[in-house]
């Protein structure tokens, strides 16, 4: 049968970023054998399937490692997206129920009909989910664990 | 008055009815008929090994058919039922990676379905060209198209283990078509502009990878002198038997059909050959028709529809680019597009397209994509204003039978999707 090498090509950080076979591809100087086979196909997933767009593995000392789930999902980038998250949702619901050319309105009182209460009534729903999202914010921040991140509902 | 004569005709009891104006001879046995004796069994038939001639035929097994074939003595034969073509492509009429290729790497995949190796064992090989090749209509009925090997000398110094072979892998053909005394016939037209070039076949029952399956049997075949006018060749294979055999864990058997277009005195025993071929001279060596069909008869060829050939093909190669179209052409038309309606531009991120195929592939393979410019691993950027931007790195992860993803990296300018071409080879 005929024989393939399997490569695979790592960045400055040691991550495997391409791995291919020498059936489709011609190895560049800089890329590693990882193994001569029978196989045509070189099967290696480069990617997490769980955090998408996250190179699963590394090269270290001669050996493929896969990361840890700290190492693919840093516990700071965790809190980052949530905090993301919460603040899109929450943007989300205040242009639900007022739209921008609303709080324009109420707010320049362009539009007569518009009464003082109703200004007011918009400010106090804005700050109860703004004040809201600051807290959970906060709880996102002071957490310790991957697992303290997620359990916070927003 | 008539009167009756009875009386004893080897065996039978026969009727002679006299009259004053004729005799008549009733059911007397003579030459002009066929004695009961010749059939002595239910299913029984009488069939003839030449003029007057009359033999029985006895009946076949159950779920055999009768089969007209000139090589008998009788002219028929009981043969089971017969099945399909396995061969796919076997008119070479499906081209999608091109129709030429000059000096094809080992390994390399030509029309779809066939793959070329070789060895010149430290000699040269003459300049090879494979192609799809028209056949002028009528030569061969029910053919339009041919392989097409074409040298331009004999070759130089070939050694005792070169060899150079263009096959094709019949998916679960081990598991299927092989077993005691099983039995597998080829057949194909061929024809060679090169005086008394040899071609030759044979077969290897492969048992697949994964784990530690058996190694594959090689079973020797045949060769022939072609002639210049297209010919009809046809060989049977006794296949081996499955019982103590392991199958790899892959699901990957198969029987691999062997053209021989060239072997030194190491490998003539695979052709039955007494002596090393060279390519001989310059010319062309062409088959078509090519069939591997169960038990040992060479039924006729019957092409299948392009679409349903097209289609077992994608099985194993399918492509973006229009039909006719090379891989890595510089062209737009029939990129995969990822173009969110309405979405919002992306910046400084990865975008991510999972890309159905048509067919089921017969394993998730490797997809390589292409941008608009023919740049391999590399896709194509739309921005806001429907401007692109090429050679953005692209990288193919998460590949099934049924799809798979591209990721990019996003440039600091905002976009709004991304396109690219593809191709996905899932052949052995």
């Amino acid at each position: 049968m005929e024989s393939y090498k399997h490569y695979i090509r790592i960045n400055e950080k040691n991550e495997i970023i391409c791995a291919f076979s020498s059936a489709f591809q011609q190895p560049l100087e800089t890329d590693i054998l990882l193994k001569e086979t029978e196989d045509r196909h070189c099967s290696f997933q480069v990617f997490s399937e769980k955090y998408l767009g996250k190179y699963k593995y590394k090269w270290i000392n001669g050996k493929v490692l896969e990361k840890t789930e700290e190492e693919l999902f840093p516990l700071e980038e965790l809190k980052a997206r949530k905090i993301q998250l919460l603040n899109d949702k929450t943007q989300g619901l205040i242009i639900k129920d007022y739209p921008l050319w609303k709080q324009i309105n109420l707010l320049s009182g362009m539009n007569l009909q518009d009464t003082p209460e109703e200004k007011q009534k918009m400010f106090n729903f804005i700050n109860v989910l703004r004040n809201t999202a600051y807290s959970l914010e906060t709880q996102i921040k002071a957490c310790k664990t991957r697992e303290d991140v997620e359990k916070i509902e927003i | 008055m008539a009167q009756k004569v009875l009386y004893n005709n080897s065996g039978r009891v026969s009727e002679i009815t006299l009259s004053s104006s004729s005799v008549d001879l009733g059911n007397v046995t003579n030459d002009a008929q066929i004695a009961k004796s010749i059939v002595d069994a239910k299913g029984d038939l009488i069939t003839a090994t030449a003029d007057n001639t009359p033999v029985r035929q006895a009946p076949g097994n159950d779920g055999q058919v009768l089969i007209a074939d000139s090589a008998l003595t009788n002219g028929l034969g009981w043969k089971d039922l017969l099945k399909n073509n396995w061969v796919t492509n076997g008119n070479f009429d499906v081209a999608q990676r091109g129709t030429s290729f000059t000096n094809p790497a080992a390994g390399a995949y030509l029309l779809d379905r066939y793959k070329c190796y070789y060895n010149a064992d430290g000699g040269s090989f003459p300049t090879i060209v494979v192609s799809q090749s028209a056949i002028t209509p009528g030569d061969v009925e029910k053919s339009f198209n041919c392989l097409k090997v074409n040298v331009n000398g004999a070759g130089s110094s070939l050694g005792n283990s070169s060899y150079y072979w263009i096959y094709q892998y019949i998916e679960h053909g081990t598991r299927f078509l092989c077993g005691a005394n099983k039995k597998v016939t080829i057949s194909f037209y061929a024809k060679s502009s090169i005086a008394n070039k040899k071609l030759g076949i044979y077969l290897a029952q492969y048992y697949g990878t994964g784990d530690s399956p058996s190694v594959a049997g090689h079973k020797s075949g045949t060769h022939w002198a072609l002639t210049s006018f297209w010919t009809k060749y046809t060989h049977t294979f006794t296949m081996d038997t499955l019982e103590s055999k392991t199958f790899g864990t892959n699901n990957d058997d198969a029987i691999i059909l062997y053209f021989v277009y060239q072997w030194g005195s190491n490998i003539k025993g695979y052709v039955g050959d007494d002596e090393a071929e060279t390519f001989v001279g310059s010319g062309d060596i062409e088959i078509t028709q090519v069939q591997l069909v169960a038990g040992d008869v060479a039924i006729p060829f019957e092409p299948r529809i392009l679409e349903e050939e097209l289609r077992l093909c994608q099985r194993y190669y399918e492509k973006s680019y229009e039909y006719g179209t090379a891989v890595g052409s510089a062209t737009s038309t029939g990129m995969s597009i990822f173009l969110p309606a309405g979405g919002a531009c992306i910046v400084g991120n990865y975008v991510m397209l999972a890309t159905p195929y048509k067919v089921v592939k017969r394993i998730a393979g490797t997809p390589v994509i292409y941008d608009a410019a023919g740049t391999s691993s590399k896709v194509t950027l739309i921005h806001y204003n429907r401007t692109t931007t090429n050679n953005v790195t692209g990288t193919v992860s998460g590949q099934t039978t049924k799809n798979f993803n591209v990721y990019a990296a996003t440039t600091a300018t905002p976009h709004r999707g991304m396109e690219y071409h593809w191709y996905c080879d899932s052949e052995f």
